[in-house]
Parts: structure tokens; C-alpha cells; sequence
């Protein structure tokens, strides 16, 4: 976590402990991930075990990485996969393909199996494109069955007689120092362990970086991803590209280690048994994918050596799945976290019964916080001018407050719709509306149910398209363009239906939506770039400095699943504001909320013009709301267009008393009269 | 032989996989329609009745055994349902389909524990004969897998047309609220949908295992492309997953003779794969709402 400047400023003030000396813990650590590392590495030539183990080991390996492919497509970017023995196999049949063909042998063969499998995964992805959740899974079990069918009984591919062979050998001159023998075993466990270092590295990299956000936002809500600017065509096939590269990495090892391979290892029952092995690894966990993989490679052993258990493998393994996924959906990895939380509580009580003095100093320190998040509360910029004064980022896209004019019409245009018709088969739900937000105004479009507000607000945004019309985002034309582009340009939203990341905690969601703010490109995530890393550092600052101006410091890390409606309501706006978009489309904010959550939302969204002059377009059937914040209004009834003004007008206007009241309010006391 | 005679040879030996891929497709809509779910066990939910089947013949005869097999099949529907699906129904959707997976993989192992991995003779109901069809010969196991898919097809579009558990299925599949609220229980209108499926598969695997042998692995794998079939139809659609079924047993009858292209080893598979992607390109949405179900709207 990234903590404020200003809180660090304040921190001096605060009677502090003198600091503990860092170097004992440091070295402690890096003195043990020296011996862990060593022991890894050196086992099989220390340790007086069989070679069957280190042949187990391989095996676990190899099951971690495909794993591994399996979090990050699956878990990650919520595409479900039947399809991964067969990525594995391309890896597996192209490496001898290159070698029968152009005698390239095991580490030049490397690079071109790995990107035939993710070439191959990539073409899966394109398909994925259009279908999702069931339909996603009928696909790749579709092409699974494919694979199986056409692609591995083809003998260009696999080698005449229906097995492909690759004669194991060594690497560099024998009987020099740069030599490996990869008939060794253990030699090759070296090798199939750097593999999968590699891919952990990878994976693990992009996790903690924007790519890795904007897989998890797209797994959480495409239409909220593509609303910050997320280009989900772009992140799901380069998903899909990641996964079958290091699928086919896992395969390309796998037969150079063998020497050999046939169909039948890569077909539609070894997809389900990859897919079983992340599902108890957790899923989403890198560590939990790697602890399944040694799992269940460990009790291939001990049923293939305990006669009495021999067949039962299989059985053992459906059934754990099964208990997993009903009882434990968690898998190892919540159980690895559960135990690694109850070891630090023994630990920590451990420690503090042989020394008094720890218990004291804990209690310092919860003081010491306690203090500090008072003081942030205390603290807590009243005005953006301190805020831009302390951090000086938050503006850089946002303009100046909004001038006092006599004449709105004297305003730059933000956004500006002409003739907007939508059509859908013979409905007309939009029917040539125009509209135009100016800069620094709040502007208000309200009508009863059905009049066609949403229609229209998403034919601004771009999720549907209109039949004619024209869209103008500060002056640019963004008819034409998709979703993210149009957020590109400028435009924040939020959604009547919220959507919110489910599963990430409400800072990961206000954190995906800097994307467009970070200009690093995947490569520079995936290995961590200097750059990367400070832009990383710049959007965690970004996001406290939102949430420290919101209010949401209660709430900051708690998932958002399970918040009350209002809060979410306000990290939904926070998330639009993060985007740094200086201009912000609100589809119904006040839903669901009370009077005294109405209110407090009016009120923000004056300040946040006022300070930041943002400006607003809102959806709303609240018209004491709508009244109280807009500058300007719109009224459309049955698709089109009844009344603009500014409220003061529309609230005397007759043709929208009646279209709210359904007839002219003197026929009401009429009747009434009668 | 010219190109005709050729591809009516291979379109008359396909017959009996239409009929068999028939009755698999229409299980796996009826269970997708009730549960929303893709039952990836429908290929184990068909084998295990096949070797029920096979187990219960020598003791009880060939025709109660068969049709104890089936009803092995519809009862093994029913707990799938009842112990894997149902529980993980407020988990996601996700999870139900991977639970379906879980279950293939423990029926599949179960079956070769028992049984063994060898293939095996299965029961036949009917004595073992050959018919000729113009230049086709069609075997008797072939023929009568023809002859009761379509009776069970006719059996099939009957319940749901004619009967009030019909009609209770179709409403719940559209709207579970509301039927509830109008006094059908979805519960079990859900295990009805299971048990149909099941007893279909049963009845599609015992009439196919006659066809083509028994075996833990190969047979489960043998009705992934009523999967094709049933998505070519809609997944949801019962008289879609018929239509799609006479397009995947033809392809696969008729492509083998289509020149050297048709000749390749998984011609066909490979003509069908590229027929259901294009079909879900044209069919698929571009963008997706988050679950309404995760509580958050």
C-alpha cells in the first residue's frame, strides 16, 4: 500500500518506537530464500530419494504450469477452457514436427512450439470473441473433440504411424562444462523447473499490473471494462495467446523429455483432468495451481505403488474435485491461506510469551495507527486546491472550474448528440433526439419508464447502435467508435445496474480503472519495468487520493460483493472519477438510494463540479433531485424529445406535467371536481 | 461407384448415429432448458446404463435388462442433479459445469474399475442380422437404434406438447419465478427435465454400445458431437437439437466422400467444428452484463 505524503508528514509528529534494526529480518529472509532455492534446485543429486521421486517431480511440473495457463485464462479472465490438452498437444507434436522437418532440435524448437500453441489458442480466442459462459465451454469442448478427431490423426502433424517421436539428447558438447544430458532425469527436472519458474514469473508479474487488472475486470463486468477504456477483444486474446503459450511450453518440455508422444495423451479426458487440477489448486492462485500440480503427481505415485490402491487413482481424483467444488470451493489455496493465518497466530503468540515487552510494543503500534488514521480522517482535504497542492495529479485532465457565464450557449460543447434514432426491429425507442452538454454543467435527462433514457444514454456511450444520428465527444466524431475508444476521449460512466468488479476489493476496482491513465504496454508489465513500476506507484496514488476525497477509507479494502447499495453507489462514481474523465455520464445514481443518501449524492456532485469541474449528464427519475444540481434539462417521452430548459422552465411546462401525470393537470381537477 | 452411390452408402450407414446423436442432443437441451446447465456428463450419464445393461443380462435376459439399464440411466440423471448440481447452483454457473465435469470423471472411473478398460461384447436386443439397403448393408443394431429414437423422439415432443408436466417443464424452463408463484414446484419440474435426460442417454447408449462395442473410455467420448448437434439447434431448442443431429450424422456420413480433402482422418469433425463456430459467430453478443445473480444490482 501506498500511503499519502501528507500522512507520512503527519507520522513525524506522532511519538514514534526507535525503529527496529532492518538489516535482521532482511537478511533472515533472503539467508532463507537463498536455502530453499538451493535445496529446489539441488534435491535430486542431495537427497538419498529413488529417481522415480525426481520422475514425479517432472510430472508435477508439468501439471503446475498447465495449471498455471488454466488461472490465468480461466480464473482470471473468467474464459472457460475443455481445450488445454490440446494446446499442450500442438506444443508437443510441433516441437517434433520442427525437428523431423528442418532438424531443429530441443532449445531452438522452444520459441516456435510456444508460439504455434499460442497461435493456435489465439484463433480459439477468436471464436470466444462472440460466445461466453456455456456456450464458451460447448466451444472449446467443440474444438477439444477437433483436436482429437482431426488435428493429432493428421500424419503431417503427428508423424506417420500415429506417434511423434523426438530423440532425446543433450545439450552443448558431452564431456564439457556446458553440457546437460537430458536422459538424466534429474538434469531434465532442472530444466521443466525453469520452465515453470518462467511461467510463474510471467504470470505472477502481470497479476499485480494493469494487464492483470484489466483480465480480472473483464472477468468481472465487460461492459464496466470497456466503460474505462478497457479494449476486452485486445486483453481476451492476449489471455488466450498467454494460456497457450505456457500450455504449450508444458508440452514442448513434455516430449522432449519423453522422447515420444501419441494422441491419445492430449485428448478431450486429459482437458478435464488439467481443468480438475486448478479447480483444487484454487483457480485463481499461482501458488494453489503449483500445490495441486505436486498434489496430484504425488498421488499418482502412491496409487500407482500401493497394490491395494492401484485403478483408484482416477476415482480419488474425481472425488477430490467434486469435494472441492462443493464443500471448498476455496481449494488449496484458501486452505494454504487458513493455515498460513493460524500458523502467524501460534507465531505471534509464541514470540509474545517469550518476550513480555513484544505484546507491549504490538500495542504501541495499534496505537500508533489508530492515531494516524484519525489524524487522515482530521486531515482530509476540505478543498481540491490542497489536494492539488500536496499531489498535483489529480487534475492534470480535469479543467478548471466552470466559468460564470450569462449564456450557456458561450460554453465550450462536451458532448454533443444530433438526430439520434435507435431502432430496434420495428420499435422506434429513440426517435431524433438531440442533445448538447456544455462544459462545467450538470445536465439532467429525465422521462417516465420506457421513454427511452437508457436507450439513449447507451447509444451515446456506444453499447448500442444507432440507426442514424451523429455522437461528438469534445468535438471529436465518436459515431463510429467502439466503447473503449469512446472512453478514451473523456467519458466516465456509471451504470443503473451497478456494475462493479464483484470479486475485488473496492481499491482493486477504483485501481482498474486507471487504464487509460498508464501508458505501459504488456511487455513492460510482464518483466516489471522501471517505468511500469512508477506507473504503478502514480495509480495507487491517484486511487488514495479518490478515496481519501469520497470517504471510502472504511471500506477500501473490503471486497465489494456484500456493501451496502449506497457505497456502492459512490464507489461506482469514484471509479468513474478515477478515469480522470472529465466529463461523466451518471444512468439513474439516486436509485435505490433514501432521501438522506440522495441528498449527500446531490451535494457531490455540486462539489465535484464546483472543485473539479467535472462535467455531468445524469438519467434520473428523482425529479426533486434532477431539479435541485442541473443547470439543464431534457425531457423525452416516448422516444422523443418533449421539453429542454433550464429546471426552472421545465418544471412550468405543461407538456411535461402531463406526460408525468399522463393528462393536462386542469382535466385532473376536473375530474376530480366531477 | 459414382459420387451418389458412394455418399447413399455412407448416408444410410450414418442413419443409426443420427438416431443415436438424436437422443443425446434432446437430453442435453431438456437438461440445459430445466438447470441451465451443460451437462458434460451426458457421455457417462449414457455408458454407465450400457454396462448395467451388460451386468444384468445373463441373469434376467437381454430386453428387462436393457430396460433396467435405462432406468439406471434416468435415476443417475436424477442425482446428478440432485447432489452435484443443485448444491452448486448459488455458487455459478461456471461451477456447475465443471461439477458435470467432476462427475464424467468419477462415472468414467468408476466404470473402468469395474468393468475393466477392455472392450466389451454389449447386450444386444435384437438377434444379430444384416439387411440390405441398395449398395448399404445396415445391421440389425443399427436398425433398431433407427426405429426407437424415433419412437422416443415422438414420445419426446408428446410429454411437452400433450401433458401438464410438459407444460409445467416448458414454463419453468422460461420462467422459474414465475412458476413457482403459479403453484409448479421447479424443483421438480428440474428433476423431471434430469430424469428425461437421463433415460434418453440410457437409451442412446445402450442402442449405440450395441452398434459399436463398449468401452469406459471410447463410448463416453462417442457422443461429443451430439453436443455439436444440440448447439447448432440453439442448446435450448428441442426440435433445433433433431435438425442439428441430421446435419452432424450426415456430415459425418457424407464427407468421407468428398474427394481427398473428405478422405482425411477427422474430415468431418473438422467440417463441423468450423460449421458451430460460424454459427456462434453469427449467434454471440459482443459484450456481457455482469450476472444479475452475483447480488449486486
Amino acid at each position: 500500500m501506498v500511503r499519502l505524503p501528507q500522512l507520512s508528514i503527519r507520522r513525524t509528529s506522532v511519538p514514534r518506537l526507535p525503529a527496529l534494526p532492518q538489516i535482521g529480518p532482511r537478511a533472515r529472509r533472503l539467508a532463507i530464500s537463498l536455502l530453499a532455492l538451493a535445496l529446489i534446485v539441488s534435491w535430486p543429486w542431495t537427497l538419498p530419494l529413488p529417481l522415480a521421486i525426481v520422475t514425479d517431480a517432472v510430472h508435477a511440473c508439468e501439471y503446475a504450469m498447465v495449471a498455471v495457463s488454466l488461472v490465468l485464462l480461466t480464473g482470471w479472465v473468467g474464459q472457460i477452457s475443455l481445450a488445454q490438452g490440446a494446446f499442450v498437444g500442438v506444443g508437443a507434436f510441433v516441437t517434433a514436427l520442427v525437428f523431423r522437418k528442418a532438424n531443429i532440435p530441443f532449445p531452438a524448437s522452444l520459441p516456435i512450439a510456444v508460439a504455434a500453441s499460442a497461435l493456435v489458442a489465439v484463433l480459439l480466442g477468436i471464436v470466444a470473441l462472440r460466445v461466453r459462459g456455456l456456450y464458451l465451454a460447448v466451444a472449446t469442448l467443440i474444438f477439444a473433440w477437433m483436436a482429437d478427431a482431426f488435428l493429432f490423426s493428421a500424419s503431417w502433424l503427428v508423424g506417420a504411424g500415429g506417434s511423434a517421436s523426438l530423440p532425446t539428447g543433450t545439450i552443448g558438447k558431452t564431456n564439457t562444462f556446458v553440457s546437460f544430458d537430458l536422459h538424466d532425469v534429474r538434469v531434465f527436472y532442472l530444466v521443466i523447473l525453469a520452465g515453470l519458474c518462467l511461467g510463474l514469473f510471467g504470470a505472477s508479474n502481470l497479476r499485480d499490473s494493469k494487464t492483470g487488472r484489466a483480465f480480472f475486470a473483464v472477468r468481472g463486468s465487460e461492459m464496466a471494462a470497456v466503460s474505462l477504456g478497457i479494449d476486452v477483444t485486445r486483453y481476451k486474446l492476449l489471455a488466450f495467446g498467454l494460456s497457450g503459450a505456457i500450455a504449450g511450453l508444458a508440452g514442448h518440455l513434455q516430449i522432449v523429455g519423453d522422447g515420444s508422444a501419441v494422441p491419445a495423451q492430449f485428448n478431450f479426458l486429459t482437458s478435464l483432468f488439467y481443468l480438475s487440477i486448478a479447480v483444487v489448486g484454487g483457480l485463481t492462485s499461482l501458488s494453489g495451481a503449483v500445490a495441486a500440480g505436486i498434489l496430484f503427481s504425488a498421488l499418482n505415485e502412491v496409487f500407482f505403488r500401493v497394490t491395494a490402491l492401484n485403478g483408484y487413482i482416477d476415482i480419488v481424483a474425481a472425488m477430490l474435485l467434486l469435494t472441492v467444488l462443493i464443500v471448498y470451493p476455496g481449494g488449496l489455496a484458501a486452505s494454504g491461506q487458513t493455515l498460513g493465518r493460524r500458523l502467524q497466530t501460534i507465531a505471534s503468540a509464541l514470540r509474545s510469551r517469550l518476550s513480555g515487552s513484544a505484546a507491549v510494543e504490538a500495542l504501541d503500534g495499534s496505537i500508533v495507527q489508530l492515531s494516524e488514521h484519525g489524524s487522515s480522517r482530521a486531515s482530509a482535504p476540505s478543498t481540491v486546491e490542497t489536494v492539488v497542492g500536496e499531489q498535483g495529479s489529480l487534475l492534470e485532465l480535469i479543467a478548471r472550474a466552470r466559468p460564470e457565464v450569462e449564456d450557456r450557449l458561450e460554453l465550450e460543447p462536451v458532448l454533443e448528440a444530433r438526430g439520434i434514432i435507435v431502432r430496434f426491429g420495428g420499435l422506434t425507442a429513440v426517435n431524433d433526439v438531440s442533445l448538447m452538454v456544455r462544459r462545467g454543467e450538470i445536465v439532467g435527462l429525465i422521462g417516465p419508464n420506457g421513454a427511452g433514457k437508457t436507450t439513449l444514454f447507451n447509444a451515446i456511450a456506444g453499447l448500442n447502435e444507432p440507426t442514424a444520428g451523429s455522437v461528438h465527444i469534445f468535438g471529436k466524431d465518436a459515431t463510429a467508435l467502439p466503447v473503449h475508444a469512446r472512453a478514451a476521449l473523456g467519458v466516465g460512466r456509471t451504470f443503473q445496474l451497478i456494475q462493479l468488479f464483484p470479486q475485488l476489493s473496492v481499491f482493486d476496482n477504483l485501481l482498474a480503472a486507471t487504464h487509460l491513465l498508464n501508458p505501459t504496454g504488456f511487455l513492460q508489465h510482464l518483466v516489471v519495468s522501471e517505468r511500469a513500476l512508477y506507473e504503478e506507484k502514480a495509480a495507487r496514488e491517484r486511487v488514495t487520493e479518490i478515496i481519501d476525497r469520497l470517504g471510502l477509507h472504511d471500506v477500501a479494502h473490503r471486497t465489494v460483493s456484500g456493501l451496502p447499495f449506497g457505497v456502492l453507489r459512490i464507489v461506482e462514481l469514484a471509479r468513474a472519477l478515477v478515469t480522470g474523465a472529465p466529463f461523466v455520464m451518471l444512468d439513474e445514481p439516486a436509485s435505490g438510494l433514501d432521501d438522506a443518501e440522495t441528498q449527500k449524492l446531490a451535494d457531490l456532485l455540486l462539489t465535484l463540479r464546483n472543485d473539479l469541474g467535472i462535467t455531468f449528464l445524469l438519467i434520473e427519475h428523482d425529479v426533486a433531485m434532477v431539479t435541485s444540481v442541473t443547470d439543464y434539462m431534457y425531457v423525452i417521452n416516448r422516444g422523443q424529445l418533449l421539453a429542454e430548459g433550464t429546471p426552472g422552465d421545465i418544471q412550468r411546462n405543461e407538456d411535461v406535467i402531463a406526460a408525468y401525470l399522463g393528462q393536462p393537470a386542469g382535466q385532473v381537477a376536473e375530474e376530480v371536481g366531477a | 461407384m459414382s459420387f451418389f452411390q458412394d455418399a447413399f452408402v455412407n448416408v444410410i450407414l450414418a442413419l443409426p448415429l443420427v438416431g443415436a446423436y438424436a437422443l443425446f442432443a434432446l437430453g442435453i437441451v431438456v437438461i440445459y432448458r430445466a438447470s441451465r446447465v451443460l451437462n458434460l456428463a451426458h457421455g457417462a450419464i449414457a455408458t454407465l446404463p450400457a454396462y448395467v445393461a451388460y451386468s444384468l443380462a445373463p441373469h434376467i435376459g437381454s430386453i428387462p435388462a436393457v430396460v433396467g439399464g435405462v432406468l439406471a440411466g434416468g435415476l443417475l440423471g436424477v442425482a446428478v442433479e440432485r447432489f452435484v448440481v443443485r448444491r452448486l447452483r448459488s455458487v455459478s454457473q461456471t461451477a456447475q459445469t465443471v461439477g458435470t465435469v467432476a462427475v464424467f470423471g468419477l462415472i468414467v472411473a468408476l466404470m473402468a474399475k469395474i468393468w475393466g478398460t477392455g472392450l466389451l461384447r454389449p447386450v444386444t436386443v435384437v438377434p444379430h442380422a444384416a439387411y440390405h439397403v441398395g449398395h448399404a448393408l445396415l445391421f440389425s443394431d443399427g436398425l433398431i437404434l433407427i426405429v426407437v429414437a424415433g419412437v422416443a423422439t415422438a414420445g419426446f415432443f408428446a410429454l411437452f406438447r400433450f401433458t401438464s408436466l410438459g407444460l409445467a417443464m416448458r414454463l419453468a424452463a422460461d420462467n422459474r419465478r414465475a412458476a413457482a408463484l403459479m403453484g409448479i414446484d421447479p424443483e421438480r419440474t428440474t428433476a423431471a427435465a434430469w430424469l428425461i435426460g437421463g433415460l434418453f442417454a440410457g437409451l442412446g447408449g445402450v442402442l449405440l454400445a450395441g452398434a459399436s462395442g463398449l468401452h469406459p473410455y471410447i463410448l463416453p467420448l462417442q457422443m461429443l458431437p451430439a453436443f455439436v448437434a444440440a448447439l447448432i439447434g440453439g442448446l435450448d431448442s428441442a426440435g433445433g437439437a433433431l435438425l442439428g443431429s441430421l446435419v452432424v450424422g450426415m456430415a459425418i456420413g457424407i464427407v468421407p466422400s468428398l474427394g481427398s480433402i473428405g478422405h482425411q482422418v477427422g474430415a468431418p469433425q473438422a467440417a463441423l467444428t468450423l460449421l458451430a463456430f460460424v454459427i456462434m459467430a453469427l449467434r454471440g453478443k459482443r459484450f456481457q452484463a455482469s450476472d444479475v445473480r452475483t447480488g449486486l444490482a
